[in-house]
């Protein structure tokens, strides 16, 4: 506190040498400013006990002494507030689901969202169909990135320059353009509505990604460390399996992250391989519930906090390394 | 709702055992089959790279390459699953009604290109009444809007015009004009048609019917402003659903507002004979109209109705009043009747044996069986207390006061006698009892009780009799006296009523009682058990009724199916129509089920008929779509099986597809109508939806890249605050999942309680639609995309500049360069690498963003929110696409070829992907 004063004290008060008069005073003068416009809008919010207006009153007070805090804080609002109405909607009592309440706890927080999400839904059967089928398309494709990507970084073979070509381009074919013949193929298989077909359809989709950005890593680890295992007498599949696998670890787990998140959140080609109710993945359940002739949104929102919880705490942890190993791959080459 | 059980998830994952296995397969057996053979047979040098890169080329191949090269094909085809899956076998799949994934390409399925069902209900999920065959003439007679369904298996219908084969273009274009006309906001309609051979029927729409007389208000909450009134069986359209009681709908007159009765929907019913329609649930009502047999009209609500038939005194009728029950008592031998429910009242008749009395009065009373000092025993009907008595001590005198003056003896007491403890006192640490004697004298004693012991006492003055069967009274006890208890036991009176008049009460158990019904009102007796035969007699109120038989007939609330509105009640069982079987081959219909009786006419195969009648087994009885009604020996069947080859490749249909792309013109005049047909509504939507993207795109792109930028050089800045905090806050957008994202942003921007309009309401504007206005809508979702999109760039934007030296920004200070020139010439210039690669990403990205707009708003309001792909999407699997999945492979081949030039015009003109080749 006694840092923010000083700092406070600094910013509008003191001389500074060099400073012409002019600029001095614009200075002073949002310093005075800001302290004016706090009480002003204090005042005004007390005589209307208006949360709004108090915390409008705190901002502007703020954006006009530090702007670049004020302008960092509104956006901050503008990211959180959202967000956390899920959370309100998610803890409203059913009888005021539909309230046009702002205020973020709602009146008589009640868990009965939560508790229809396990009692009258199918929230559980949703969550476990989505992750065996994630969990599993994610191993294969990290399995398959794995050594395709190793054979890219480390020889220079007959079509490796197309191979990598169209592997990028294929980021560009429009989801829907795959989504008609791999829907018949799904269903010439006669596997619609079931979690193979869907695991199926999302095998390749992150594999052309994933080669490339371990294809990055891999290139920054010296050739000398698979030589040398070499010269100890390991062939070169067990120096791959020794030497280099252990390595890239923190990028495998990248991949597989991303491979995850991607399956995990998919929504429109599930949309149309799974119809059946109790084969449905997340998305499409919490779909359903805003579908249905009555909006559950309480459900949703109940549903959509417990998704999003582990979600978060998984990205928030790892989005360092997603965002370098994003990079990684598709800038740098 | 089915619940994640154990056996389910092991199930669950049991489905994906084939993927395991081959995963499995490969690395132990293909792989290295495959490594063996390149060295050995090919001996290439690149056998390894080779084989590791086999799995990828393999699924890649499989699940990239091939789908892309299919796409191309279906692109040449006119695959397209309308119909499929409404009327798929398989017993496997499941509920949903007429939706896409329902159906397999090759199942064994019904397909009905030429004909167009129209069901019974407005409803995906109703009965088919009939179906529609192309050419037909129909005249749409009512319209709605439908709530909430998903799925779309009706039609375009013009006004006026007629039904097309969905092959022919140039029909189903000129009616997509007509529907274009009809269409309001996001929501497709029910239409309600009548055929020229006066069939009636819902082509998707959704209307209901009061179930009550409410008042129609404008909020949704009772107090508020009446707009009108709705009585019951009044068509409504319902808009929306709020909450378990209250319901938005528009009444015929138009207006729009709020009831709490619930509107039902419709079942149509055809009667069997001819009906005279009621006011109201009784013939005593004013007819209000008649209806023909055969004739269809609304049902709209049904109560059962008991008819009784009853012997009378002048034989035997049928009544449908509800009657009163009362019970006939006939004594087994004479039974004595008192003038109250008392043994000890008098006994003022006696009822013989073969008399009949009515039975108009129970009432219970409870008997006491005890015993008096003097050891007699009886019983008495009045309830004996338990009061608390005491042994005496010590003999003393009974005082009248515990203490003061003019206190007087009033007796003593001897040790050892028993008193009766009324009440106590404490005097000066002396407990006083006041007491009552045997010898009724009551006053108070200090002694001190040893223990109190329990008597009981008949509080009252009452007789004593002998037993419960007679009323011998054996002693009279008065009140207070001193009694033991035994037993105590109920009795029940009963009063019954002579058919002279007089009553008296009995507490003997009847021994036969006879069931009676009497008449609450004057009722009218029929000779049959329909209210159309001949009174036989009136029945005056209370006359009692014997019945014979009782027949349960419901009254059904109608609607005739004109403009009418004629509603009554009838109360004759209609025949309810079922489902629409198509005759399976030529032949007679006849009067009877005989080839002898009268040809009523001939009926081909395929005719669509109704089952009347399937009892007998050779002959079924039918009505036609004529509305003859006769009996075919053929076995209807349900509806025709057509095998077609669905998959039919030809340059032509490439063609077409592509032009339709495109171009709409008029296939038989050549006329160009407009330009590119993907969408309903209008004909010029190529352009449109390029005009869309582009904007969303643009938008998108350009609002990420300037908020990122600035939230980036802001973060970036030296010495400030709580960066960690803030970037951990900015960056939460992209961490949540899309789908929750979407979904919740869509009910931020409902019109009443979505948070955006309870904020603009705030700030004192007026709520704005926001998913059913074309520009809010467009701009709701762009804000969308764009919240969705800024961390991404705010993360890898201050990652490229935290590589930047600060070196470079210090040496332009020293040399007096201004903030903006340092951004312009020395940030710009590093940050390009990064930014460049990110902002081709997000290009493509936003380009083919299909969840955002797809969960948001659907492409709606009228397809104004539609880009390429989620029109593309709409056209292969939407509710208004009609799965013409070869139009929609062309489509999304055009989709391709754009995003391809775009982006290696991009690509070439800023060098993004510079220094791919340079390993």
């Amino acid at each position: 506190m006694t840092t923010m004063t000083q700092d406070w004290k600094k910013r509008f008060w003191e001389t500074r040498e060099f400073e012409a008069d002019s600029n001095l005073w614009i200075r002073r003068g949002r310093g005075i400013g800001s302290i004016v416009i706090l009480v002003l809008g204090l005042v005004l919010a007390l005589i209307n006990t208006n949360f709004f207006m108090a915390a409008g009153a705190v901002w502007l007070a703020i954006a006009v002494a530090y702007p670049t805090h004020g302008f960092l804080l509104f956006y901050c609002a503008l990211t959180l507030y959202p967000i956390s109405r899920v959370v309100t909607i998610s803890l409203r009592p059913a009888q005021n689901l539909l309230s046009t309440s702002l205020s973020v706890i709602p009146d008589s927080a009640a868990l009965t969202s939560y508790e229809n999400l396990f009692n009258d839904q199918d929230f559980a059967l949703w969550v476990w169909n989505s992750l065996i089928i994630t969990v599993s398309v994610s191993l294969l494709g990290v399995i398959i990135a794995a050594t395709s990507a190793y054979a890219f970084s480390r020889w220079k073979f007959p079509g490796r320059n197309l191979g990598l070509f169209l592997l990028l381009s294929t980021q560009m074919i429009p989801a829907g353009m795959l989504l008609i013949p791999i829907y018949i193929i799904v269903a010439r298989l006669n596997l619609t509505n079931s979690v193979l077909g869907l695991a199926l359809a999302y095998t390749t989709t992150a594999i052309p990604l994933s080669i490339w950005i371990l294809r990055g890593y891999y290139d920054t680890i010296p050739f000398d460390l698979e030589e040398a295992a070499m010269v100890d007498g390991a062939t070169r599949m067990m120096a791959f399996w020794r030497v280099i696998l252990p390595l890239s670890a923190p990028a495998l787990a990248i991949i597989f992250l991303f491979n995850f998140l991607s399956a995990w959140n998919e929504y429109m080609v599930a949309n149309v391989i799974l119809k059946a109710e109790n084969m449905q993945t997340w998305p499409l359940g919490l779909n359903s519930l805003i579908l249905q002739f009555q909006t559950q949104w309480g459900t949703f929102a109940a549903g959509s906090v417990l998704i999003t919880i582990p979600v978060l705490v998984l990205f928030l942890y790892s989005s360092r390394w997603l965002v370098s190993g994003l990079t990684l791959g598709s800038v740098k080459g | 709702m089915q619940g994640l059980t154990f056996d389910i998830a092991v199930e669950r994952l049991l489905d994906l055992l084939p993927l395991l296995g081959m995963t499995v397969l490969a690395i132990i057996i293909l792989e290295p089959a495959l490594y063996l053979l390149l060295t050995r047979v090919f001996k290439t040098k690149y056998a390894l790279p080779f084989t590791l890169v086999a799995p990828a080329v393999v699924a890649l191949a499989i699940f990239t390459v091939y789908p892309f090269v299919f796409n191309i094909q279906l692109a040449f085809s006119d695959l397209r699953l309308k119909t499929i899956s409404c009327y798929i076998s398989e017993e496997n799949i499941t509920n949903a009604p007429c939706s896409l994934g329902q159906a397999a390409l090759n199942a064994d399925a019904n397909i009905n290109l030429d004909e167009i069902p129209v069901r019974a209900e407005p409803s995906e999920t109703a009965e088919v009444a009939f179906t529609l065959q192309d050419g037909d003439e129909v005249r749409v007679t009512g319209r709605s809007k439908a709530v909430g369904y998903t799925a779309l298996t009706g039609f375009a219908t013009s006004e006026t015009g007629t039904v097309c084969n969905p092959l022919d273009a140039a029909c189903v274009q000129r009616q997509r004009e007509a529907e274009a006309a009809l269409k309001v906001q996001d929501e497709r309609y029910w239409w309600e048609i009548k055929t020229s051979s006066g069939q009636v029927g819902w082509i998707p729409d959704v209307t209901f019917f009061m179930s009550g007389d409410a008042d129609v208000y404008a909020e949704s909450a009772a107090g508020g402003d009446v707009l009108g009134s709705v009585i019951s069986g009044e068509q409504v359209r319902l808009v929306k659903r709020e909450s378990e009681t209250w319901y938005q709908i528009e009444t015929v007159d138009g207006i729009i507002g709020w009831v709490t009765a619930e509107p039902r929907q419709i079942k149509l019913y055809i009667p069997a004979a001819t009906l005279t329609v009621y006011d109201d649930q009784s013939t005593d009502s004013e007819v209000v109209g008649e209806i023909s047999a055969d004739q269809e009209v609304n049902m709209l609500r049904d109560q059962p109705l008991t008819w009784y038939e009853v012997e009378t005194g002048e034989g035997t009728a049928w009544i449908n009043a509800e009657l009163r029950v009362t019970e006939l008592y006939r004594p087994s031998g004479d039974v004595p009747l008192f003038s109250e429910a008392n043994f000890l009242t008098e006994q003022t008749i006696t009822l013989t044996a073969d008399q009949n009395a009515r039975l108009t009065r129970r009432q219970t009373e409870t008997w006491y069986e005890v015993s008096d000092l003097s050891g007699q025993r009886g019983w008495v009907n009045v309830q004996p207390e338990t009061v608390e008595a005491f042994e005496i001590q010590e003999p003393q005198d009974i005082l009248s006061v515990a203490e003061g003056a003019d206190i007087q003896v009033l007796g003593s007491v001897e040790a050892g006698e028993l008193v009766v403890n009324l009440s106590s006192t404490t005097v000066e640490d002396t407990i006083w009892y006041f007491i009552q004697t045997d010898q009724n004298v009551t006053g108070w004693v200090k002694a001190t009780p040893e223990a109190f012991t329990d008597i009981v006492i008949v509080s009252e003055t009452t007789a004593m009799i002998a037993n419960l069967e007679s009323n011998l009274v054996i002693a009279t006890l008065p009140g207070g006296t001193q009694v033991e208890e035994f037993d105590s036991s109920e009795l029940t009176w009963y009063e019954l009523r002579l058919e002279d008049g007089t009553s008296g009460f009995t507490n003997i158990k009847p021994d036969s009682i006879i069931e009676r019904y009497a008449a609450p009102a004057e009722i009218s007796a029929y000779a049959a058990f329909d209210d159309t035969s001949n009174v036989v007699t009136t029945i005056a109120e209370d006359t009692e009724i014997n019945i014979l038989s009782t027949q349960d007939a419901p009254w059904y609330q109608i609607q005739t199916r004109d403009e009418a509105r004629l509603l009554g009640w009838v109360n004759a069982d209609p025949a309810e129509v079922r489902t629409i079987f198509t005759n399976s081959e030529d032949g007679p219909l006849h009067a009877e089920p005989s080839h002898l009786a009268e040809t009523l006419a001939e009926i081909q195969s395929g005719d669509s008929v109704q089952v009347k009648d399937d009892q007998l087994r050779y002959w079924h009885q039918i009505r036609t779509e004529t509305g003859i009604v006769g009996w075919v020996e053929a076995v209807p069947k349900e509806r025709v099986t057509t095998d077609r080859e669905i998959v039919l490749y030809s340059l032509e249909y490439g063609w077409n597809n592509l032009k339709q792309v495109f171009v709409d013109e008029d296939p038989e005049t050549g006329e160009i109508l407009g330009w590119g047909r993907l969408l309903q509504t209008e004909n010029s939507t190529f352009p449109r939806l390029m005009r869309t993207t582009l904007i969303w795109t643009s938008f998108n792109v350009i609002f990420h890249l300037l908020f990122g930028m600035i939230l980036a050089l802001i973060l970036n800045q030296k010495g400030l605050k709580g960066t960690g905090i803030y970037r951990a806050i900015i960056v939460l957008p992209w961490a949540i999942p899309q789908v929750i994202i979407a979904l919740a942003w869509r009910g931020e921007f409902n019109f009443q309680f979505g948070f955006v309009n309870a904020l603009v309401q705030e700030l004192g504007f007026e709520p704005i639609q926001w998913l059913f206005k074309p520009t809010p809508a467009l701009v709701a979702v762009t804000f969308v995309n764009i919240w969705l999109g800024v961390p991404f760039y705010v993360v890898t934007l201050l990652g490229g500049l935290q590589s930047i030296a600060p070196d470079y920004y210090e040496a332009a200070s020293m040399d007096g360069a201004n903030s903006f020139q340092r951004f312009k010439n020395i940030t710009v210039p590093l940050i390009r690498p990064v930014a460049v690669p990110i902002v081709t990403l997000d290009v493509i990205w936003t380009f083919n963003n299909f969840n955002v707009i797809f969960l948001i708003t659907g492409g709606e309001p009228n397809e104004s929110t539609n880009i390429l792909v989620t029109a593309l999407y709409n056209a292969a699997f939407g509710p208004n696409g009609q799965f013409r999945l070869g139009f929609a492979s062309a489509f999304s081949l055009v989709i391709f070829v754009v995003l391809i030039l775009f982006a290696s015009v991009w690509i070439t003109q800023s060098g993004a992907l510079k220094g791919i080749y340079e390993k």
